[in-house]
Parts: C-alpha cells; sequence; structure tokens
C-alpha cells in the first residue's frame, strides 16, 4: 500500500445541514515551550487556560522528584513551583484533554521486600491540588476526570485468529476518585492493530 | 407534534449556537466525550455505533447505529460522523428524544481510501469545533505500510534480522 496523506476543513451548517470544504488550516504559531534550561528535566509540558505547565522530573537522594512548574502565556512570569511526588522511577501522563495530569511510580521489582501498592496521583491543573489518588493497574491507561470520577482505558488480551485483522479489545473503567473503588466498566471500540511478527 | 417541537427547539438551537463561541466545554473521553455537564458520556463501542452512557451508574441510556464517531454536543444535540456504506455523513442526534437522527448532511468529501475506523497503517483524525452556525471539522487521513507488514517484509529483505534465540 502506498503512503497516502491528505487533510481539509469541512464547515456543516448546523440548522440545514449545508456542507462546505475548504483546504485544511494550520495553526500560525506554535504553543509557548519553557525555557530551554529546563530541557533535561522535562516529561511533560502543555498549555491550559492562560498558563503554561511544564513537569520537570530531577533525581534527588530518594530516587526522582517530579515538580509542576508554571508560567503566565501573556508576559513570561514564573509562578511558585509545587512538588508533586518523590519516588522511584516516576511516570508521568496527561489525561485527554489535559486539564490533569496523572503521576506515578514505576511498578516495583517482585523481588523487592518493600513492595507499596503504587497509586496514581492525579492532579488538577486548573486548580494546581491533587484531586485523587487511586490504585494503579498494569494495563490501564488514564483518560479523563469527569466529576468525581475517573475514566481510564484498560487493554484486554486478544484472542482469534492472528492471520487476519486483529483488534484489541479496550474496556472503559470508571474509577470514584475517593475511593479508588471501580465503580463501572464497559467495553468499548477495540483498537485495530497489526499481527504480531511470527 | 412533531414538527411544533422543531419549530420550538430550532430557535433556541440558533440562540445557542450564536452566543457559543467556541465551545471546549465538551469533555474528550476515551472514544468519545462527554456532555458539558459532565453527566453522560457518548462513546463509540464495540460494534462501532455510538452510546449515550450515565456516567455515574455506567448504564445504557440510548444507543444509535446512525452515528459512529462523537463530535461535539450543542445545546440539546450531539453531532458525529455516521457511515453508510462507502460515505460519511454528519448526524444530528436529538439527546431529548433518545438520539433520534434530526440531521444528516450530504456525504462529506472525504478521499475514498480514509476510513471512520483506524486500521493498521491507517488514521483518521480530526478536531471539531463550533463557531456560530457552523460545525468546523478539521480532519486528516493517512495509509501506510501496516508496521506488521512492514516488520515481516524486512524480515524476509534481511533474513535473520529478526530471528530470535
Amino acid at each position: 500500500m502506498a503512503r497516502k496523506q491528505a487533510s481539509g476543513l469541512i464547515r456543516v451548517h448546523l440548522l440545514t445541514g449545508r456542507v462546505q470544504t475548504s483546504p485544511a488550516e494550520f495553526p500560525q504559531a506554535s504553543p509557548p515551550l519553557p525555557p530551554a534550561t529546563l530541557k533535561e528535566s522535562i516529561r511533560w509540558s502543555g498549555v491550559f487556560e492562560q498558563w503554561l505547565f511544564a513537569v520537570t522530573v530531577d533525581q534527588t537522594s530518594a530516587g526522582q522528584s517530579a515538580t509542576l512548574r508554571s508560567w503566565v502565556v501573556k508576559t513570561g512570569e514564573e509562578l511558585p513551583a509545587r512538588p508533586l511526588l518523590t519516588g522511584r522511577r516516576l511516570q508521568v501522563m496527561a489525561g485527554l484533554g489535559e486539564r490533569h495530569l496523572f503521576v506515578r511510580e514505576a511498578l516495583p521489582s517482585p523481588a523487592d521486600a518493600n513492595r507499596t501498592p503504587v497509586r496514581w496521583h492525579i492532579w488538577g491543573l486548573e486548580r494546581g491540588d491533587v484531586v485523587g489518588r487511586v490504585p494503579y493497574e498494569p494495563g490501564c491507561l488514564p483518560g479523563a476526570v469527569v466529576g468525581n470520577r475517573v475514566l481510564f482505558v484498560k487493554t484486554e488480551p486478544f484472542g482469534g485468529k492472528l492471520d487476519g485483522p486483529v483488534v484489541q479489545p479496550r474496556v472503559l473503567r470508571a474509577v470514584e476518585l475517593t475511593t479508588g473503588r471501580v465503580a463501572w466498566e464497559r467495553p468499548i471500540e477495540g483498537k485495530p492493530t497489526a499481527p504480531p511478527t511470527p | 407534534m412533531t414538527r411544533l417541537r422543531g419549530v420550538l427547539v430550532l430557535p433556541v438551537l440558533a440562540f445557542a449556537l450564536a452566543t457559543t463561541p467556541i465551545l471546549r466545554a465538551n469533555v474528550p473521553l476515551p472514544s468519545g466525550l462527554a456532555d458539558p455537564a459532565g453527566r453522560t458520556g457518548f462513546f463509540t463501542m464495540v460494534r462501532g455505533h455510538v452510546e449515550a452512557i450515565d456516567l455515574t451508574t455506567g448504564d445504557t441510556l440510548w444507543a444509535s447505529d446512525k452515528a459512529h464517531r462523537p463530535l461535539v454536543v450543542v445545546a440539546d444535540r450531539l453531532y458525529a460522523l455516521g457511515k453508510a456504506g462507502d460515505t460519511v455523513h454528519v448526524v444530528g442526534l436529538d439527546l431529548l428524544a433518545r438520539g433520534d437522527v434530526v440531521l444528516k448532511t450530504d456525504a462529506l468529501p472525504l478521499p475514498g481510501w480514509s476510513a471512520l475506523r483506524d486500521e493498521p497503517g491507517q488514521s483518521f483524525r480530526w478536531q471539531a469545533r463550533v463557531v456560530p452556525d457552523h460545525l468546523e471539522i478539521h480532519w486528516e487521513a493517512r495509509a501506510g505500510t501496516p508496521a506488521g507488514r512492514r516488520r515481516r517484509r524486512n524480515a524476509r529483505r534481511w533474513p535473520g534480522s529478526r530471528r530470535r534465540a
């Protein structure tokens, strides 16, 4: 299959349903970036409302330390930094819409005697504080926070033939932010993927 | 009665559209989105149809085979991409009438090789937003060699390079 690429802009009148097309419009300016001096330690950066946020992870004597830094986009003024989490091999992910940050430690080795349950520490960028701490489960990717629930996508093992289209089954899981309890689960569309190499 | 309700709803919808410069209140969710109140989520399910799910209980409120990809919620309507055969439309679903189709556009002028459902090596991505009276869909379609086929082709080209111990 030859490589193909196309893009465009479609405008639909919401009352009449009339469709107009035009060439794709690309953003004129690239989003602002954090200062280059932090480049080495930045794990995530993004713009939310009028602030630019960046999460930096630095090595400390206790392991790693994740810090949330922020700037006012218009003026470039740096606001006070907030420590997010300290631990070993920190993982940082942004939720869909980039309104929340999910930070956790990596899973400990099975041989580690002092294994403690790993939790996602969920930070809301709107207020800059923790909105919940929920258990981490391998295979679950953070989705979004809605109300007092956080939605995860859990990928399930696929079955069936390997010589046909392979679809990775996925389950939507809602977890209560306050208790970490699974509220409900629903299967959603799977993710088509290439079959593994023989 | 249905016609009367439509006559009453249209001015309300027009007012909502005219006073909403850009709707960013729809919360993006995995394979879907939530309404601005965060009570109902609209998801593409296993069969490729759209279901409205109560985000508190996880129960299905209604389902529609006419819609495949939720785009945006405006007032009491969900706008979604729908697929009929090889053509793609925008459909408007009435949230007060359990997802009845109240709007269906002509086929969108998309390339024949693009598909709503991502296949290996193929993607269709979009961003939808509402400007007064209009829904704007920025789309990008790509197709290429699926990763698995590429790996197998490379393995044939350089035998032994991918051999496992």
